[in-house]
C-alpha cells in the first residue's frame, strides 16, 4: 500500500494536515485543511485533472483506498503528499521522532540524528483531528519519549481528547528511570495506556549488545519497574533473531519471576529492513532453531497467566504447539503474500509476510 | 541532545563487559558432591560446582562468563552496570512479603467434634455422633463471624472443621448466611471451604453448597483396602461411600469444587503407585503428598501409623516420580508441596500457605475458632488443645477483639521466634524463601515451638523435598511436565 507520493501542487505553503470529506464522486477526494497554520482546501483526482475545480491536484488511482475522515499531510513547498491516518485501519501512528537513544542491531527503521521538532505541533494537530471513537492508535519512533516535554503534551492530548481508545506506545522504557518523569506520565495517562518495551537478554551484556548501548538494560529495567510502581501498563517484546534464539525460555522465565506485572509477551519474528536487512544474514536464524525454547516460553507465561504471542512468523514456519500463540501482527500497509500462499488453507489466519520478505530468498514457505 | 551509539556493525560483546563485581548477600550450602547451592532473599537458585563457586566469592569469576550472567541475571552479584539487581531483588522481596501484610485470610470453624469414623490417624479426640455439647453455638458463631470481618484482608477464606462438619450443617448454614450478609457491606472477595469425610451427604446440602459456590474437600487415602482399612466405618466402606459422594458433589458443584486430601500412613509407604493410580482412577487433578501430624490424637496411633523421616521421603521420591509419568502419559496431576515449591521458585508471589511462612503463618495469616470458642493460631495448635495443651490458645471468641488477638504477647513472642533469618539453622539455609517455621509442629515434636533444626523432621523432610525438587529441575524432560504445574 502506497503512503506517500510526490505531486505538484501548483502552490506554495508550509507544510499542513488535511482530512478527507464525504466521498460523492468515486474519483475525486476532497481536502479540508486542519491545521492551525492554515493550507487550502484541496481535491484529489484519480482521473483526468479538471480545470473547473479549483486547486485540483491529479494523483494516481494507488490512492483511492482514502475514505472520508482520512488524514493527509501536505507539503506543498516539496511537492509531498502523505497519508498520516487512515480511519479504516487498525495500525495508525504518532510518530515522533526519527531520533533514538539505541542503536538496536536488528532496528527496522535506523534512527536519524536529526532535529525533527516540527513534528511535535504537527502531531497535537493531528489528534485533535483524530474521530472520537478510534478504537487504538500507536506512538512510536525513534524513541518517542526522547523529547520528554514534547512527550507528555501527546499522552496528554490523546488522554483529554480519546478517553475511550487503546493507546499503544512503542519505547525502550529507558528514560523512564527518571522517577518524577514517570510520575507525570502516570498522572496524564489512564488504565488504556501499554508500553511495548523491547527486551534482548536477561542481563546486560546479551542486551547492550543488541541495543548496540552500554547502559541501556539498567536503565530499561528502572524504567519498567517505575512504570509498575505507578502503576502503568507494559508489555515485553522480544525480537528473535541469531543472538536471542536459544534464550528464550530464560527470558520467559527472567519476565515471570523479576516482571510479573507485565500485561503481554511478545516473541516477534524480524522485519528485514533497515539494520534488518543490513545484518540479515548475521542475524537470521531459521525458524526450527527457536521452536523449541519459543513452546518453553509461551507454555509458562501461558501456565501463570501472562498473555503471550508470537507476531511476524507465518504459521507454516511454526511448528504445530506453537500455532496458537500466533497473531495476524503485520499492519496492512506492509503486509503481503507469495503466490504459493494462495492455495493454503490457513491463510485466513496467517500473519504473511512483510512486503520487504518478498526480494529476499524464499526462507522456506510451505502450503498447507 | 544525548549521545548517540554506534550505528556501525557490531562493537564486540566484550566492549559490554563490566569491570568488576560484588556479591550480593546469598546463604549457601553443599548439595551434593562437587556442587554448592546458592538462594537468596528475592527467592533466586543457583547451583555451582565447587571451582566457579569459590571463584565467585573470591571476586575471580570471569565476567563473560555464562555463569556469571546467570547469577547476575538472579541478583547474585552487582556491577558497574548499575543498580537494576538491587531493583529487583527489593521488588521481588516486597512481592513475597506482601501477602504477610495483608493479615488473616484463613477462619477455620470447627462447627463440631461429633464424628461418623473412626480414622486410624485422626488428630481430634473424636466424639461420637450424638454428643451434642461438642458442637459450635449459634453465638460463638456469630461473634466469630465479627471477628472475621475485622481483619483486613480483602480474600477471605472461611473453611468449615470437624469432627465430621455435615452432622452440624445446620450451623454451617447459619454461618454461610451470616457471612454472606455482612460482606453485602464490608465487600470482601470470599469463598467458602467445607472439610467432610463424605460418608454421607443430602441432596439439600448439596443444592446449599451449590447456591454458595463451596468448594468441598474431603480424603482420599488411596484404594478401597488401604483407604477402608485407615478410616474404617462401622457397616460399610468409606471408600465407596467417599467415591460415590465424590461423583455427587461434581455433578451438583463442578468438577473443579471438590478436592480430595491424602494421609499418608505406614501401610501407604509401599503403595505410591496405586494411590497416585487411585486418584488418577477417580479423576482429581492435584495430590498432596503429606506426612501423616504428629499431633493431638494421632500421636497415640504413631505406634500403628506413623514411620520414620527416611521413609516419608522415599515415599514422596516414589510418588512424585509416579505423577511425573502418569504426566506424560497424558494425564495432568500435580503434586501440591511441589507445586507450591515451583511457585516460589519461579514466581515472586506468595501463595499463602500457612505452613510455610516467614515468619509463621499461625494467627498472622489463619486462625481457628473452635466449637467452644477458644481462638487457636491453627489447626494443628487446636487439635494440641483436643489433648489438652493450651499452648496455641490466643483468647475466647467472646471477650477478645482482633486486635487482642493479633497483638497478644502470644502471638508477638512466636511471629519474633519464627523469622527465619533469626532462628538459628534457619538463618544460613538458602531455602528460606521455599519454607517456613511451623512453631505448633516444632512445639509437639521437640517441646518448643521456636524448635532446633539439627533434630528437626521437619526441617529433614522439607530439605530433602527441595533439593529433591532442584535436582528433578535440572532434568530436561522432567522440567517439562514440572512447569506444567505453575499456575
Amino acid at each position: 500500500m502506497q503512503l506517500q507520493a510526490k505531486f505538484d501542487f501548483g502552490f506554495n505553503s508550509e507544510p499542513f494536515l488535511a482530512k478527507v470529506g464525504k466521498v460523492s464522486d468515486p474519483d475525486v477526494r476532497e481536502l479540508t485543511p486542519v491545521s492551525t497554520t492554515g493550507g487550502r482546501p484541496l481535491c484529489l483526482s484519480f482521473g483526468e485533472k479538471n480545470d473547473d475545480v479549483p486547486n485540483s491536484v491529479c494523483v494516481g488511482r494507488q490512492f483511492s483506498y482514502l475514505a472520508e475522515g482520512d488524514i493527509v499531510r501536505i507539503d506543498p513547498n516539496a511537492g509531498e503528499m502523505r497519508v498520516v491516518f487512515r480511519t479504516n485501519s487498525i495500525h495508525n501512528v504518532i510518530f515522533m521522532t526519527e531520533r533514538c537513544n539505541c542503536r538496536c542491531i536488528m532496528c527496522v527503521q535506523p534512527p536519524q540524528n536529526v532535529d525533527d521538532s516540527w513534528r511535535n505541533r504537527e502531531n497535537l494537530e493531528l489528534i485533535a483531528a483524530l474521530p472520537k471513537d478510534l478504537k487504538t492508535i500507536c506512538v512510536t519512533g525513534g524513541e518517542p519519549t526522547l523529547n520528554k516535554e514534547a512527550f507528555l503534551n501527546v499522552v496528554k492530548a490523546l488522554a483529554e481528547h480519546l478517553p475511550d481508545t487503546d493507546v499503544h506506545i512503542l519505547s525502550n522504557a529507558r528514560t523512564f528511570n527518571d522517577v518524577p518523569f514517570v510520575k507525570a506520565y502516570a498522572d496524564a495517562t489512564n488504565n488504556r495506556f501499554t508500553i511495548g518495551v523491547p527486551l534482548h537478554g536477561v542481563e546486560p551484556q546479551a542486551h547492550d549488545f543488541i541495543a548496540r548501548s552500554q547502559g541501556a538494560f539498567n536503565q530499561t529495567i528502572n524504567g519498567l519497574l517505575n512504570l509498575a510502581a505507578n502503576k502503568r501498563q507494559v508489555e515485553i517484546r522480544v525480537v528473535v533473531h541469531r543472538y536471542t534464539a536459544e534464550h528464550l525460555a530464560d527470558i520467559a522465565e527472567f519476565v515471570v519471576k523479576n516482571l510479573p506485572f507485565v500485561v503481554h509477551v511478545a516473541f516477534m519474528g524480524m522485519e528485514p529492513v533497515g539494520y534488518a536487512k543490513s545484518n540479515f544474514e548475521n542475524l537470521h536464524v531459521p525458524e526450527s532453531v527457536w521452536w523449541g525454547g519459543a513452546a518453553q516460553a509461551c507454555k509458562l507465561l501461558d501456565a501463570v497467566g501472562i498473555p503471550v504471542s508470537i507476531y511476524n512468523v507465518p504459521i507454516c514456519l511454526l511448528r504445530e504447539d506453537l500455532r496458537l500463540y500466533s497473531r495476524q501482527s503485520i499492519s496492512d500497509w506492509k503486509r503481503t503474500f507469495l503466490p504459493i500462499c494462495e492455495t493454503c488453507k490457513a491463510k485466513n489466519d496467517c500473519c504473511g509476510l512483510f512486503e520487504s520478505f518478498a526480494g529476499l530468498p524464499n526462507i522456506g514457505l510451505k502450503a498447507k | 541532545m544525548e549521545t548517540v551509539p554506534s550505528s556501525q556493525g557490531f562493537k564486540s560483546a566484550d566492549s559490554f563487559a563490566p569491570k568488576g563485581y560484588a556479591p550480593m548477600p546469598f546463604n549457601f550450602k553443599r548439595l551434593d558432591d562437587g556442587r554448592f547451592v546458592l538462594g537468596n532473599l528475592s527467592g533466586d537458585f543457583a547451583t555451582l560446582t565447587d571451582t566457579e563457586f569459590h571463584l565467585f566469592v573470591d571476586g575471580k569469576l570471569p565476567v563473560s562468563s555464562a555463569t556469571y550472567r546467570m547469577l547476575h541475571s538472579k541478583c547474585f552479584l552487582t556491577d558497574d552496570s548499575g543498580d537494576w539487581p538491587v531493583r529487583l531483588a527489593a521488588s521481588k522481596l516486597a512481592t513475597r512479603l506482601e501477602r504477610n501484610s495483608e493479615l488473616t485470610s484463613l477462619f477455620i470453624f470447627v462447627v463440631t467434634l461429633r464424628c461418623n469414623c473412626s480414622c486410624q490417624y485422626c488428630q481430634v479426640s473424636r466424639q461420637s455422633a450424638d454428643r451434642l455439647s461438642f458442637d459450635m453455638s449459634e453465638a460463638t458463631a456469630e461473634q466469630a463471624v465479627g471477628l472475621v470481618f475485622s481483619s483486613p484482608c480483602p480474600c477471605i477464606k472461611i473453611e468449615f472443621q470437624g469432627g465430621e462438619t455435615l452432622l452440624n450443617f445446620e450451623l454451617i448454614k447459619r454461618i454461610t448466611n451470616l457471612v454472606e450478609a455482612r460482606n453485602k457491606t464490608a465487600v470482601r472477595n470470599v469463598e467458602f471451604v467445607v472439610a467432610t469425610n463424605l460418608i454421607e451427604i443430602s441432596d439439600e446440602q448439596l443444592t446449599f453448597l451449590h447456591e454458595h459456590s463451596f468448594y468441598v474437600s474431603t480424603s482420599l487415602d488411596g484404594p478401597a483396602s488401604l483407604h477402608d482399612m485407615n478410616r474404617p466405618v462401622i457397616g460399610l466402606s468409606s471408600h465407596d461411600a467417599a467415591e460415590r459422594n465424590i461423583a455427587r458433589v461434581r455433578a451438583a458443584l463442578g468438577n473443579d469444587h471438590v478436592s480430595a486430601l491424602l494421609t499418608v500412613t505406614r501401610s501407604s509407604l509401599d503403595k505410591p503407585r496405586e494411590i497416585v493410580a487411585e486418584y488418577q482412577r477417580q479423576g482429581f487433578h492435584e495430590i498432596f503428598l503429606r506426612a501423616i501430624s504428629p499431633f493431638g490424637y494421632a500421636k497415640r496411633s504413631v505406634g500403628r501409623t506413623g514411620y520414620s523421616t527416611d521413609a516419608y521421603i522415599e515415599f514422596f521420591k516414589l510418588g512424585l516420580r509416579e505423577i511425573i509419568e502418569t504426566n506424560k502419559r497424558g494425564y495432568f496431576m500435580a503434586e501440591s508441596a511441589t507445586a507450591l515449591m515451583l511457585g516460589r521458585i519461579f514466581t515472586p508471589q506468595n501463595e499463602g500457605f500457612v505452613n510455610l511462612q516467614n515468619p509463621a503463618g499461625d494467627g498472622m495469616m489463619c486462625m481457628v475458632f473452635n466449637y467452644d470458642g477458644g481462638v487457636y493460631l491453627s489447626d494443628e495448635g487446636r487439635m494440641l488443645a483436643e489433648n489438652g495443651d493450651y499452648t496455641f490458645r490466643l483468647g475466647n471468641v467472646g471477650k477478645c477483639t482482633f486486635r487482642d488477638l493479633l497483638t497478644s504477647d502470644k502471638l508477638t513472642e512466636i511471629v519474633d521466634d519464627t523469622m527465619l533469618e533469626g532462628t538459628v539453622g534457619c538463618h544460613a539455609c538458602p531455602y528460606q524463601t521455599l519454607c517456613g517455621a511451623d512453631p505448633v509442629y516444632h512445639y509437639a515434636t521437640q517441646g518448643r515451638w521456636i524448635g532446633n533444626r539439627a533434630t528437626s523432621s521437619f526441617c529433614k523432610r522439607q530439605t530433602a523435598k527441595i533439593e529433591h525438587v532442584l535436582k528433578l529441575l535440572e532434568n530436561p524432560e522432567d522440567k517439562a511436565v514440572l512447569m506444567t504445574w505453575l499456575h
